[in-house]
């Protein structure tokens, strides 16, 4: 984005009423066209809200940090540089260069860091903050010159990345990748010292771009998709499995393979973050089946389910894939080294993305790598993420139990032993109640997203219940599976957010969180703040069963009409004040 | 290039820093009197001129020329626009 575009996407009109995206960029020098960028890529990002990017005093990027009040905005990015943590490695104050005055200068650089270190724990506590540390060249202080690293130079480079690792632990705090900001920027080509000297800004323009994108891509966050299905032959392993059998498929540098290797390997690191894998092939279910049980493959078939292969469309078995992990389209990688086979899901699923695998385009393949671990990105790993698959396993065999079994759904669920627990302790740290809240569509009272500041100023309201429902059964554990936010007025529960995985549906849970609110807090009635979102078609018929008619604003469901129409109810239920 | 072309990349820098003025007002007008403008809106003006055109000045300078009239014949003299519309 140039800077013209972005002076034109600021003008862009807004809906009425627009919602405010208050960011303050805290930097050391005049804040002028990062400021400009981060608002350009944030209104892409948010086309809806009204973005207002502020800052402060010119010079003080730490004293504008301590002075910055967790309301002024939903989001922080700070923009380090040199001259923040000892104007003598800037060029605008003269205080000297000698060799005598190098190591007050990497100590007062040091002293720097533990300020704004205090600094930002203390901000980030409630507000989500992004970090961009020091981008620019250090100017010539160092008598080594510049063809090696004094130790100057790699103490103070030492105590930053000290400084960043720290910060980095806290959940609240990203720190912008320096190997992203170097394939985007060129090192060489950042500062403007004329700029610097006569207005403060030490950038050059194509480089306040790129810092003002990764910031606002920090900002934003995005949800991680859910899962990948995978072709097998010419993408999992080189090879046609049909025509080389089960020896001839290959993936080690020796049999001139390794892209399969380092594509199994990639996998195998995506499932141990809890991402869903499956296959879709055309092949022979038995071959492919023989296939998997290679000891040498990378990639263990306990993580792959479900295994699609027969020699029906492709689309089909994506079709199938979805259906068993119950996600969505869009929350779904598919990768084929066919053209064609791509195209042909691509048609049937629009929303889902389509790659094709660059077998033989070692470049190609390295970028694709590098997006889908973006597409993927998580900011931690819960222990939710570690029981997904085993979860899903369990809810298929859970659905297949009950129908092979010709058992009453009521039968079936007292046998399976279901252990359901409410927990009324404030979720603020609790990132997995955050990204249900965040990522589940099928089973969502209306859509609402919470960006982190906004989190945690609801869970901390002492008017605000936040319940967080946990699951398992003979058949597995499902973890935390659901999360209701209301409040209770005049015996009435009013619930603001609902969602549940999709992975619990099918147990009855959700009348169960249902029957809780109505025993729990004593109410009379329950209200529920529905909202059509097009996706949340789960929802809205669950709904539907208590109001008889599709709902319509806010429809309350009483006591007495819950307990008519509500299903028995088998689980085990607990209460606790656990959460993080 | 056409003419045209030239002119309207020209106004499309202006009017990117300027979005309150029309386009008649930026044309007629000395700097200091269109609607918006202040050092900061100057800096940008000349971030986006350098930009779109190459040139690098300081605010003085731009300041110096005083109107969209005499940046314009300023670029054509650097011979950073083909030709200037008469």
């Amino acid at each position: 984005m140039n800077l013209i575009d972005a002076l034109e996407r600021l003008k862009r009109p807004l809906p009425d009423n627009a919602r405010a995206l208050k960011v303050y960029l805290a930097c050391g020098f005049t804040p002028l066209h990062v400021e400009t960028f981060l608002a350009a890529h944030l209104r892409d990002f948010y086309p809806a809200r009204r973005v207002e990017v502020s800052s402060g005093l010119f010079g003080d990027l730490i004293g504008n940090l301590e002075r910055l009040h967790p309301e002024q905005c939903d989001a922080l990015a700070v923009v380090i540089e040199w001259a923040d943590l000892d104007s003598r490695l800037g060029v605008r104050t003269l205080g000297g260069w000698q060799i005598e005055k190098l190591p007050d200068i990497v100590n007062s650089a040091g002293r720097s860091l533990q300020r704004l270190k205090l600094a930002l724990e203390a901000i980030s506590m409630s507000t989500a903050t992004s970090i961009c540390l020091p981008t620019l060249p250090l100017p010539p202080v160092f008598y080594s010159g510049t063809q090696y690293s004094s130790a100057f130079e790699l103490s103070l480079r030492r105590t930053l990345a000290a400084f960043a690792e720290e910060l980095s632990a806290s959940r609240q705090i990203l720190v912008v990748s320096e190997q992203r900001l170097d394939e985007n920027s060129a090192p060489g080509k950042r500062f403007d010292l004329r700029t610097e000297i006569t207005q403060g800004f030490p950038y050059k323009i194509s480089h306040a771009s790129v810092i003002g994108e990764l910031l606002a891509e920090l900002v934003r966050r995005p949800q991680p998709k859910k899962g990948l299905i995978t072709d097998l032959d010419d993408t999992l392993w080189a090879g046609i499995l049909g025509e080389v059998g089960i020896e001839g498929i290959h993936w080690h540098l020796e049999e001139h393979a390794q892209l399969h290797g380092i594509y199994q390997q990639f996998l195998a690191s995506l499932a141990s973050a809890g991402i869903l894998l499956a296959a879709a092939s055309k092949n022979d279910a038995a071959l492919v089946d023989k296939a998997f049980e290679r000891d040498d493959l990378l990639l263990s078939k306990t993580n792959v389910f479900p295994i699609e292969a027969h020699w029906r469309p492709k689309s089909e078995s994506v079709h199938s894939i979805l259906k068993k992990w119950n996600v969505l389209a869009d929350a779904v990688v598919f990768v084929d080294d066919s053209p064609m086979e791509v195209a042909e899901v691509k048609s049937a699923f629009p929303e889902m993305e389509c790659l094709v695998f660059p077998k033989d385009d070692y470049a190609g393949f390295w970028g694709m790598l590098a997006h889908v671990r973006n597409r993927f990105a998580k900011t931690n790993i819960s222990e939710e993420d570690a029981l997904r698959l085993q979860s899903i396993r369990v809810s298929s065999a859970f659905g297949e139990g009950a129908a092979e079994e010709h058992k009453s759904l009521d039968d079936f669920l007292r046998e399976a032993d279901g252990r359901l627990t409410f927990d009324l302790g404030k979720p603020a740290g609790d990132t997995r109640a955050f990204e249900l809240i965040n990522k589940t569509n099928q089973f969502n009272l209306n859509g609402k997203r919470y960006d982190e500041a906004a989190w945690l100023r609801l869970v901390e309201d002492p008017r605000t219940c936040v319940i967080t429902v946990s699951y398992e059964d003979k058949f597995g554990k499902l973890g935390r599976i659901a999360v209701m936010i209301g409040r209770v007025e005049e015996g009435t529960f009013i619930v603001e957010s609902w969602v549940m995985s999709c992975r619990a549906f099918s147990r009855r849970i959700e009348f169960h969180c249902a029957k809780y609110l109505f025993d729990r807090f004593g109410a009379e009635e329950i209200v529920l703040q529905v909202q059509a979102t097009g996706r949340n078609g789960p929802l809205i018929e669950f709904v539907q069963q208590f109001v008889d008619r599709a709902p319509e604003t806010d429809p309350r469901v009483t006591r007495s009409v819950f307990r008519t129409k509500a299903p028995k109810l088998p689980h085990h239920v607990e209460e606790v004040y656990a959460s993080k | 290039m056409p003419v045209s072309d030239e002119d309207d990349r020209l106004m499309r820098c202006f009017a990117s820093v300027f979005s309150s003025a029309a386009g008649d007002e930026i044309r007629t007008s000395q700097f200091e009197a269109i609607s918006g403008w202040d050092s900061l809106k100057g800096v940008m003006l000349l971030a986006v001129l350098d930009e779109e055109f190459g040139i690098q000045m300081d605010v003085p300078e731009l300041l110096e020329l005083g109107s969209f009239a005499a940046v314009k014949e300023y670029l054509s003299k650097q011979g950073m626009l083909a030709r200037v519309k008469e």
